[in-house]
C-alpha cells in the first residue's frame, strides 16, 4: 500500500494537483491518501478534489477528521466528567455573599470590561452580580484541579501585604509555590537571565489581585501571556480581565474574601493531587 | 517553550494549537494545561482586542429603607460611644438596622405620617434601653458643659 501525505493547507488545490499527477503515473496501484491539517474551507476544497481522485483512480482514501486529538492518556480520561472533582459542591452563592465577594469599588475607577459583571452600583460603590460568579469560579476550580491532577507547577501571585502571609502559608499547605513579593521585570521571560540558570516555570498562575500598584497591572498577566501560561485571577472592579484565562468577577481586598479564595483553592488543589494519587495506585495494581 | 510571544493578538490557546499544527510544536511536547482548556474553554475568549460590552449602563441599587436610613443617620448621627461594630458578626443587627426594622414594623400596623413614625421608632429603642442622642441635643450638651466649666473651672 502506498501512502501519500497531502498538506492541505491554502496551497491545498496545488499540493493536490501534484498528488493527482502523481495518482496517474501509479494508476493501479491500490493508494492511500491521508490529509492532515486542514483549514474547514480547505476541507471542503479537498474533499471535493479527493472525490475526483477516488472516482477516477478508484483509490482508498482515509479522511483524517480535523481538530482531533486522541484522549488516550489516563489523565485525558478524566476530562469526559463534567465535574470531576465536584468543584461544584465546594462553595455555594450564599458563601460567596457571606465573604463579601459582592463588593467591589468605587464606581470611579470601574473598568469599561467589568461591567458585563456587575450587579448595580450601590451608593457610588460597584456591587458584583454573583450569579455570574459562581460559574466563573466553579470554571477556574475545575481548571487547577485538572492541572494539579497533571502535576503541574502552581504559582500563587499578590501585591497584597495584607493578606500575603496567608496566601504564601496556603501556597506551602498545598505543596506549590508562591511570589508574593515585588515582581521584578522580565522574570518570566527573561528567566535565565534572573536565576543564571534554565528553570521551570509554572504552569498555572494564580493572581489574587492582578494589580501591582493602585494603577498598573501585574506584570506577571502579560508575561504569563506572553509565554502561554495559564492564569486564574481574582478581577475587582477596576481591574483588566482581558489577558486572564480564567477570571474571577470579585472582591479582592477584604481579608475574609482571601481566606475564602484561599480555602477553595487549598482545597481544589489537594483533591486534584489526591485523585492522582488514587488514579496512579490502581494503574500500578493493575500491573502487578 | 517555542512560540511567539506576541501575546495580544490571540489568546495562548489558538497559539499553541497553530505551533503544533504547523508543526513547530509536537503534538506529544504540548503543554500540560492544553488538553484541560480545550476541554473546558474559558467562557469568554481571553483576548486582548476584544471590545468592551456596548451597553455600559449601570443600574444604581436603592432601597425604600435607604431613606429611613440616611435620615437616622442624619439626625442621630453614628453614636459611636454605645457601638462598635463587629464585622465577623453576622447575627446581631445594627443599632440602625433595629431602628429600620421597627420603623417598617410600625408602618406595617397602621397608617401614620413618616415623621411620626420617626418618632415612635425613635422613642421604641429609648424604651429598649438603646441611647438615641440627636446631634442638636448633642451640641446643646456639649455647650452646656463648656459653659459649666468656663464658671466652675475645677
Amino acid at each position: 500500500m502506498f501512502t501519500f501525505r497531502i498538506f492541505a493547507n491554502r496551497t491545498s488545490s496545488q499540493h493536490l494537483n501534484k498528488a493527482l499527477r502523481q495518482c496517474s503515473v501509479l494508476k493501479g496501484c491500490n493508494s492511500q491518501i491521508r490529509k492532515i491539517h486542514t483549514t474547514r474551507q480547505c476541507n471542503r476544497l479537498a474533499s471535493s478534489k479527493l472525490q475526483e481522485l477516488q472516482s477516477e483512480f478508484n483509490l482508498q482514501i482515509k479522511m483524517e477528521k480535523d481538530e482531533e486529538y486522541p484522549f488516550d492518556d489516563f489523565e485525558d480520561q478524566v476530562l469526559t466528567s463534567p465535574d470531576f472533582f465536584e468543584v461544584k459542591n465546594m462553595v455555594t452563592l450564599h458563601d460567596l455573599f457571606d465573604a463579601r465577594v459582592h463588593f467591589g469599588h468605587k464606581s470611579g475607577c470601574r473598568n469599561e470590561y467589568m461591567t458585563d459583571y456587575l450587579f448595580g452600583s450601590r451608593l457610588e460603590v460597584d456591587i458584583f452580580d454573583l450569579d455570574q460568579t459562581l460559574p466563573l469560579l466553579h470554571d477556574a476550580l475545575n481548571f487547577m484541579a485538572h492541572i494539579a491532577y497533571r502535576k503541574g507547577v502552581i504559582l500563587f501571585l499578590s501585591r497584597n501585604l495584607q493578606n500575603m502571609h496567608l496566601i504564601e502559608q496556603t501556597a506551602k499547605q498545598c505543596g506549590e509555590y508562591s511570589h508574593c513579593r515585588k515582581w521584578q521585570e522580565n522574570l518570566f521571560t527573561n528567566s535565565v537571565r534572573h536565576y543564571r540558570s534554565e528553570i521551570r516555570i509554572p504552569d498555572l498562575c494564580v493572581i489574587f489581585n492582578t494589580k501591582d500598584t493602585t494603577v498598573e497591572q501585574h506584570q506577571v498577566v502579560s508575561e504569563s501571556a506572553k509565554l502561554c501560561i495559564p492564569t486564574i485571577g481574582i478581577v475587582d472592579s477596576d481591574c483588566d480581565p482581558r489577558l486572564i484565562t480564567f477570571p474571577i468577577p470579585g472582591n479582592d481586598d477584604t481579608p475574609a474574601t482571601v481566606q475564602l479564595y484561599c480555602r477553595l483553592f487549598k482545597q481544589a488543589i489537594l483533591k486534584g493531587k489526591a485523585a492522582r494519587a488514587k488514579a496512579e495506585k490502581e494503574k500500578n495494581d493493575v500491573k502487578n | 517553550m517555542a512560540g511567539s510571544r506576541i501575546d495580544k493578538f490571540s489568546n495562548i490557546f489558538a497559539r499553541v494549537e497553530g505551533m503544533i499544527r504547523s508543526g513547530a510544536l509536537k503534538y506529544e511536547d504540548k503543554p500540560i494545561w492544553f488538553n484541560v482548556y480545550k476541554a473546558f474553554p474559558p467562557k469568554v475568549n481571553p483576548t486582548y482586542t476584544r471590545k468592551p460590552s456596548e451597553n455600559q449602563q449601570v443600574v444604581n441599587i436603592l432601597y425604600p429603607e435607604d431613606l429611613v436610613r440616611a435620615k437616622y443617620y442624619a439626625v442621630y448621627g453614628s453614636q459611636k460611644s454605645q457601638e462598635v461594630v463587629d464585622l465577623t458578626e453576622k447575627e446581631t443587627p445594627t443599632q440602625c438596622q433595629r431602628f429600620v426594622d421597627k420603623y417598617f414594623e410600625l408602618k406595617k400596623s397602621g397608617r401614620v405620617s413618616d415623621d411620626d413614625l420617626f418618632r415612635q421608632a425613635a422613642s421604641f429603642m429609648r424604651a429598649q434601653g438603646f441611647k438615641l442622642e440627636s446631634e442638636v441635643e448633642k451640641k446643646e450638651q456639649k455647650e452646656l458643659h463648656n459653659m459649666a466649666q468656663e464658671m466652675f473651672p475645677s
